[in-house]
């Protein structure tokens, strides 16, 4: 017994320590880093305390654009994505014909690179020539250079990753929605739920593990987008659409702000362990009581 | 279902089809054009005569970063999938006290904010003399496809039954041998989706590239891609192919073996 728990601590050893390098010490590096005066090209460790967040909090006019940005961005995209999902799932789920080809259509985004999508997004909103140009001219409507826009800049792009992300949640959805036994919904049908209430009664509140596990995903989602806005407008017109990733990678790789790129990170991290933790403390007891 | 019902359903599906395909068509079509036609025909029109000279732009622009790709997803995908597969095993199968708290220990790797480990990742790479190097790649879509690689794995294993295992160990085998006679041949359903699902996402992966990617001979495709997007203003049929040629290989996984990229899509989002 002796020799195979050392055996299974070996196998998963690699494992824990490459993960504890890569993920824990690299986190403990940047929290230490945001507390210095790293804010130029050269390493400097001198301590600063809370400086940099300080700083980002009551002067840095970027910063708050982008926490303002943010918290628009996702409560469009999460809602959007899971609405949607939720939506599509049950058509799906209606024995409808072909519904392994709608399946894959849906989800056939997320194959892709967001940084495929960005560049084809950015094709369909081109002022002059793009999709959405010639349908506007062919309906006499006047031309709208979307991505430059302060306006409708953030909702292009909330459109573009609603587009890239609803095949996840549709499936995460549909795998809850045929988790519930036949017996249920038939059930629930004798007891005359029907429509509305079926839904509300029954199938959302059943489904409910699959809205969590949406929900964690897609706010963890938003609160990192940085691939198709950095493709997209980098953060532009006038940080219309800046976000704090895109922020974090301008200052700690382009202006050499190390400390205040990592007070950054801390930020966002932060912000992401508010929905992380509750939600890996209770899949972890889920997966305590199956085994 | 009554037929205006079904009718209904299938007009909303049809439509969703839509909103989910045109973006996919305005990349092929698009590709497909010369410059002339991209700028005087309706961007939404067939091409009138197929023209291969964006292909031929966009590769010469990026086909570095194509091989480049390859060079580093192949071998991060190989040695992910293998440790996610031995501790994934060894965390079902020979439990040991804490096996939980170290499985709790490698699952918040799953919902990491890259931005938090991005700078030392840089001086990391830098310190070991691998920045600029295919190795500093390698090495970092491996560590932080371990903990994807080892959900799905766990919960693969927890569907084989131990009493496989015990008739293994009756026979007299050891712990290894069972993991490789009984266990790995078992495991081809869960090599394929967690396979499947490391290509996909570090090949479509950005952020890793953008600041490891420095030097063109290590740099990724999706970076590339964006170069391009960077140097190619307005010239849309050239950025389409671009788009299609670094899309091409995680599409063609995703048509061939779809069933199994929503399994590695689910086993790291449901059961958790």
């Amino acid at each position: 017994m002796k020799k195979r728990t050392a055996l299974s601590i070996g196998l998963i050893l690699p494992s824990v320590i490459i993960v504890g390098i890569f993920v824990y010490a690299f986190i403990a590096w940047t929290f230490a880093v945001s507390l210095t005066n790293w804010n130029t090209l050269l390493p400097n460790w001198s301590f600063a305390g809370l400086k940099n967040y300080i700083y980002l909090f009551t002067q840095d006019m970027r910063f708050h654009m982008d926490l303002i940005n943010n918290f628009i961005f996702l409560p469009f995209f999460v809602l959007g994505t899971m609405i949607l999902g939720f939506f599509l799932a049950t058509l799906l789920n209606s024995g409808v014909k072909f519904e392994s080809f709608f399946r894959t259509v849906f989800l056939l985004p997320m194959a892709i690179s967001l940084v495929v999508s960005g560049v084809i997004w950015v094709w369909i909103y081109d002022p002059t020539n793009g999709a959405l140009a010639s349908l506007f001219q062919i309906l006499h409507l006047p031309a709208i250079n979307w991505l430059g826009s302060m306006t409708y800049a953030l909702p292009a792009i909330i459109i573009a990753t609603i587009w890239q992300y609803t095949g996840f949640t549709t499936s995460i959805y549909l795998a809850g929605l045929r988790g519930i036994p036949q017996e249920v919904l038939e059930a629930a049908r004798l007891d005359g739920a029907h429509g509305f209430r079926l839904y509300w009664n029954i199938i959302i509140p059943m489904v409910q593990s699959s809205t969590v596990t949406a929900f964690v995903l897609m706010v963890q989602l938003s609160l990192q987008m940085f691939d198709i806005v950095w493709v997209m407008t980098q953060g532009g017109p006038a940080f219309a659409t800046d976000m704090p990733a895109v922020y974090m990678f301008i200052a700690g790789f382009k202006q050499n702000f190390v400390a205040r790129g990592a007070a950054i990170a801390m930020i966002i991290f932060a912000l992401t362990l508010i929905v992380v933790i509750p939600y890996i403390f209770t899949a972890g007891r889920i997966t305590e009581e199956e085994a | 279902m009554r037929i205006s019902k079904k009718i209904a359903v299938y007009t909303v599906l049809i439509i969703a089809s839509i909103f989910f395909l045109f973006p996919i068509y305005m990349l092929i079509v698009t590709s497909l054009k010369s410059l002339q036609e991209v700028n005087t025909t309706s961007s939404w029109s067939l091409p009138v005569h197929i023209d291969l000279s964006g292909f031929v732009t966009a590769w010469n622009g990026i086909s570095q970063g194509f091989v480049n790709s390859f060079e580093f997803t192949i071998p991060a995908l190989i040695f992910s999938v293998f440790l996610g597969s031995i501790g994934g095993f060894a965390l079902t199968k020979v439990k040991f006290k804490g096996s939980n708290t170290v499985f709790l220990f490698l699952l918040f790797g799953m919902f990491l904010p890259y931005q938090v480990v991005l700078i030392p990742l840089v001086k990391f790479m830098a310190s070991l003399g691998l920045y600029g190097n295919i190795w500093s790649l390698i090495i970092t879509h491996t560590a932080y496809g371990i903990p994807i690689t080892t959900l799905i794995f766990r919960n693969f294993y927890s569907s084989i039954p131990t009493s496989l295992l015990e008739a293994g160990q009756v026979d007299g085998a050891n712990t290894l041998q069972i993991y490789a006679r009984i266990i790995l041949p078992l495991s081809i359903p869960g090599i394929v989706v967690a396979s499947i699902w490391q290509f996909t996402n570090i090949w479509n992966n950005f952020l890793f590239g953008l600041v490891l990617g420095s030097m063109p001979d290590v740099r990724p495709v999706t970076v590339m891609l964006n170069n391009l997007n960077g140097s190619m203003m307005a010239q849309w049929n050239t950025l389409m192919a671009g788009a299609l040629i670094t899309a091409i290989p995680t599409l063609i996984v995703y048509l061939i073996a779809g069933k199994y990229f929503v399994k590695g899509l689910l086993g790291g989002a449901v059961k958790g």
